[in-house]
């Protein structure tokens, strides 16, 4: 019997292959897609989960109140960790990670760039990295071992072993390779290609802070099995304030890491989500492309009814039950499935180098994977079922008499159910489309907001080897050489908004108040270099006023905040230091563009809080003439390292990547959801035109033009389409409203957001249909007439 | 072997009721070859699809071999269907995807005979129909006659008791047709039971006996000598 089936399904298959083409192809493309997005799901979910310990192992979090609004980070203060190990013993393991930075590596004469950062010597024993040599208990050990990643390994020592191999940091540092760490898995946020131990901090700067109040790096702590969580976080609340001595009020409590990243968004002190949204939009996005897929497999199949009667009619008559040809309608379904998903697995692998570029990540088909397989067999069988039940419910149900006797009704029109698919498909083609339109419109919003200074031709250079120490006379050198027309030493560059502080204090602060300004801090000329718009007084130029090393700026936010009627010329205090305040500036970008801007505080020289050198090419010049004079002066006071300066515009645009990216993604599915759609409507015309060929013939003979018979099918098409549109408008708004809520610098919902994807919709919709009515209303009627 | 009594069949729509069968008594024994004639509309090929139990009567009664089936459920119809009745039909209603071979086998599977004595019996079947040198040949590679040779073929292959035939020659010309009918002849004489529903006088007169019907009710019974 399934012999039976299976031949018949593939001879049908062949002897159909317009058919066959259409129904495989939409079903492949939108399997293809799900996979992806599956993969890519996938990868999200399993971000730093596959640690061994991971259901011991809690990121700490701090919580605290701010102006009515508790927030909540995970930026934690230096001496947490230890404190933690010592004071409490439900604590295996506690290891304090700080941020990957850019160091010169230097071996034997060779030198790399490497990205790395500092950890706690437990860090291997609590996470999941496999060493490929070295021993885990002394890889970190001391000040003066690192462990270093498979590939940076074999860029700097070839093939040899690295272990005990002597390597120098930023010229100055010497290491011995401790181990080497097999390739990190791009689902983690441990990627490096270093890891060096906690204790270089001290041989790098002279001292560790173990300041309470500053909190910068991360720390994770492995409990013991069987510890309460609740418990553990009612203990461990206070050891800051404790420690503090109740000068910080922030509470302590430790979030599982399983979940930190898809879930690690907290408002006011509630837990809001976070990445798991997007995940959840691409999740249902997958589910309903391949619903449309489905869709279209149900339309094409159902409206292929009258070939497939005769068979329902014969088996009917021979004997067959019901039961038996839903069974062999679903079986064929299944078949039909399986071909279509090799091809969507062929077209997924296809495109996955263009996906990844997509979506800026590394996911491959993990082919032997047997829970894969498994969820590849099942999702086979899903889809098979799901596209072929109602064909295989509306073909049986056939009546035998009825399709032997050729009495058959013919499937003149759109019927009803077949209507409904329609309208689904375009509903979401619509919906798509617009959602597109909505993101593109967003970024394009962001993007020409004024971000308060000029970034053109403007470059910086993060310290690095002697830059701290010849800093002035780098700058005088880009000055006198004219390479520059302006220079500014900041403690950080314009695109890293990487600092904030609640620490500052003027006369009227409302009492308990913990206002948070972005912090910043430059030696002068910040205002010159960024060509920021003053609103009133000065920029900060100790060269010509000898106090200006206790002066500061403040945006024009901080002013509102601090309510001061003439700002300048008054005192803020912060840091044990009394800074007057010289100038006002308009509020600039530092943050996310689509974010509103936060009051900000920028100190002078006194602060003694350098990192970056800001650099305004001098205009006068060609480009290439400045950076070539400014490489020579770096060159010069900066040998060991090489000259890479980064530009701000191009910095900028960074900003927008995960945006851009949501919109690519919206975009592709746009189109392949109208692909898969339009292949399905093109099907169905031509059933459709086919099945009224008498009807088009007689209408011709009494006079119809090609016009009006081609109109008359593509109205039949017109209606649903139209009915999509109206569906989509309020289900893009809703989706997209809420979308735009996550920006507080947002664009507005236009209306002709929904007309430009209605309208879009309808074209491409009309232009598939086109060439079957046309073709339909051009055939000869006298051939049609008999064929009847 | 058949007793229909007081048989009744109706068609509506939405504002026509159209009679299809008005109490129709008839009754068919075992090993006689009955030929149904009426003008279209009459009726005919209503009785042979309620015969066939591929349809259900609106009232009356249906005995098949003593059993009353006029209101068994699908699955019981489509089990007595399967082994006691064999159709022909006017368009022999091939199955396209299947091969000769496949197509005359179809009864057999669904009867659930095994693969080696469905192989002997479709070539036993082939052969007395002359077509085993086509059974690899697809329906839409053969003549009409041919195709009709087929669709009997598959109506006899399970060996069915009754054999009903609806315009088996309508679509053949009068040398294929005649071949059709001298099969089913030879049949009804190794002892099948056969009802045929047609319009020519002279394939009727292959039959014992000719049912006229008109609006739904028998006029008049011929038997043939």
């Amino acid at each position: 019997m399934f012999k039976n089936y299976i031949t018949v399904v593939f001879r049908s298959l062949k002897n159909n292959l317009g058919f066959s083409f259409i129904n495989i192809a939409g079903l492949a493309i939108g399997m293809a897609a799900t996979v992806l997005i599956a993969l890519w799901v996938n990868n999200e979910i399993g971000y730093d989960r596959f640690h061994k310990n991971v259901n011991q192992i809690y990121v700490a979090y701090n919580r605290s109140l701010f102006e009515g609004e508790i927030r909540t980070w995970r930026s934690t203060p230096s001496p947490l960790g230890p404190a933690l190990k010592q004071e409490f013993p439900e604590v295996k393991y506690a290891v304090r990670v700080d941020y990957n930075e850019k160091h010169l590596a230097d071996y034997q004469g060779k030198k790399l760039q490497a990205d790395g950062y500092n950890a706690d010597p437990d860090f291997l024993k609590m996470f999941s990295f496999p060493l490929l040599s070295g021993n885990i208990n002394t890889c970190l050990a001391g000040n003066d071992h690192l462990i270093v990643t498979e590939t940076f390994a074999r860029k700097m020592f070839g093939t040899a072993d690295a272990v005990g191999k002597v390597m120098k940091l930023d010229n100055k540092f010497d290491f011995v390779i401790g181990g080497v760490l097999k390739d990190m898995p791009a689902n983690t946020r441990f990627t490096a290609d270093f890891i060096a131990p906690w204790a270089f901090l001290k041989r790098q700067y002279g001292q560790e802070r173990m300041y309470w109040g500053n909190n910068s790096i991360r720390t994770y702590v492995q409990l013991l099995p069987n510890t309460n969580l609740d418990d553990f976080n009612r203990k461990v609340s206070g050891i800051t304030i404790r420690h503090s001595n109740h000068e910080e009020d922030n509470r302590v409590f430790m979030y599982p890491l399983k979940d930190y990243y898809l879930q690690g968004v907290f408002k006011n002190g509630k837990l809001e989500g976070g990445r798991i949204e997007i995940v959840r939009l691409f999740t249902v996005v997958a589910c309903f492309i391949l619903l449309i897929a489905c869709i279209n497999f149900m339309n094409l199949s159902t409206a292929r009814g009258d070939k497939r009667a005769k068979e329902v009619g014969v088996r009917k008559a021979i004997g067959a039950v019901k039961q038996a040809l839903v069974a062999q309608f679903l079986i064929e379904s299944v078949i039909i499935a399986a071909i279509a998903g090799v091809l969507g697995l062929l077209l997924a692998q296809l495109s996955l180098p263009h996906f990844n570029n997509l979506i800026q990540t590394q996911l491959a088909i993990p082919y032997t994977n047997t829970v894969f397989i498994a969820a590849v067999v099942g999702f086979i069988l899903l889809t098979g079922l799901l596209a072929g039940c109602y064909p295989a419910l509306y073909l049986s149900s056939f009546k035998a008499v009825s399709v032997l006797k050729g009495a058959h009704r013919k499937v003149s029109a759109l019927i009803t159910p077949r209507k409904v698919l329609v309208v689904t498909q375009f509903t979401f083609a619509v919906v798509m489309i617009v959602s597109t339109i909505i993101i593109r419109r967003q970024i394009q919003y962001a993007q020409d907001r004024d971000n308060g200074y000029e970034q053109a031709s403007l470059l910086y250079v993060p310290f690095s080897g002697d830059i701290d120490k010849n800093k002035q006379l780098i700058k005088s050198e880009l000055l006198s050489s004219r390479a520059a027309s302006a220079v500014s030493i900041t403690s950080s560059d314009m695109i890293t908004g990487n600092s904030n502080s609640w620490g500052v204090e003027w006369q009227g602060k409302p009492v308990g108040s913990k206002i948070t300004f972005d912090r910043m801090a430059t030696l002068g000329d910040f205002g010159k270099t960024m060509k920021l718009k003053f609103v009133s007084g000065r920029d900060i130029d100790p060269q010509s006023y000898p106090t200006d090393s206790t002066a500061c700026l403040i945006n024009e936010s901080a002013a509102r905040i601090m309510n001061f009627k003439n700002p300048i010329g008054q005192l803020v205090d912060y840091e044990e230091v009394k800074w007057h305040i010289v100038g006002v500036f308009k509020d600039f970008v530092w943050q996310s563009p689509f974010e509103s801007m936060s009051p900000m505080f920028v100190t002078g020289p006194k602060s003694e809080w350098s990192n970056c050198i800001n650099i305004r090419l001098n205009p006068a010049q060609s480009l290439s003439v400045s950076l070539q004079k400014a490489e020579t002066i770096f060159k010069k006071y900066n040998p060991a390292f090489p000259f890479t300066p980064s530009f701000v515009d191009q910095e900028y645009q960074r900003k927008f990547t995960e945006q851009q990216r949501t919109g690519k993604l919206a975009g592709t599915f746009a189109i392949l959801t109208i692909l898969i759609s339009c292949l399905g409507l093109f099907g169905l015309a031509a059933y459709m035109a086919a099945s009224r060929t008498k009807e088009i013939g007689v209408r011709k003979v009494l006079g119809a033009s090609v016009a009006n018979v081609t109109a008359l099918i593509s109205k039949e098409f017109l209606k649903p389409i139209l009915m999509s549109v109206v569906l989509a408008t309020p289900i893009a708004w809703i989706t997209m409203y809420h979308w735009l809520q996550n920006y507080s610098y947002r664009t507005g919902i236009e209306w002709w957001v929904f007309a430009a994807g209605g309208l879009t919709a309808i074209m491409i919709a009309l232009l598939t249909v086109s060439y079957q009515s046309v073709k339909a209303a051009i055939a000869n009627p006298v051939k049609s007439l008999r064929s009847e | 072997m058949i007793k229909i009594t007081n048989l009744e069949k109706f068609y509506r729509t939405e504002e026509v009721e159209t009679v299809a069968l008005n109490k129709l008594n008839l009754e068919i024994n075992t090993g006689e070859f009955v030929a149904i004639m009426g003008p279209s509309g009459c009726g005919k090929s209503t009785l042979l699809n309620i015969l066939g139990l591929l349809d259900d009567p609106d009232g009356g009664s249906y005995l098949f071999n003593g059993t009353e089936v006029a209101h068994f459920n699908e699955r019981k119809r489509a089990d007595l269907r399967k082994h006691n009745i064999g159709f022909v039909f006017q368009s022999f209603n091939l199955i396209d995807e299947l091969t000769v071979f496949e197509n005359v086998e179809l009864p057999l599977i669904y009867t659930g005979v095994n693969s080696a004595d469905r192989k002997q019996r479709v070539e036993e079947v082939l052969t007395k129909m002359q077509i085993m040198h086509r059974r690899n040949h697809y329906p839409q590679q053969l003549s009409g006659g041919q195709q009709q040779r087929v669709a009997i073929a598959r109506a006899v292959v399970n060996k069915p008791k009754l054999i009903l035939a609806d315009e088996p020659t309508g679509n053949l010309d009068s040398s294929n047709g005649n071949e059709v009918m001298e099969l089913l002849t030879d049949l009804n004489e190794q002892g099948t039971t056969i009802i045929m529903v047609t319009h020519s006088e002279h394939d009727a007169r292959y039959s014992h006996r000719i049912v006229r019907l008109l609006d739904g009710h028998t006029v008049v019974e011929n038997i043939m000598m």
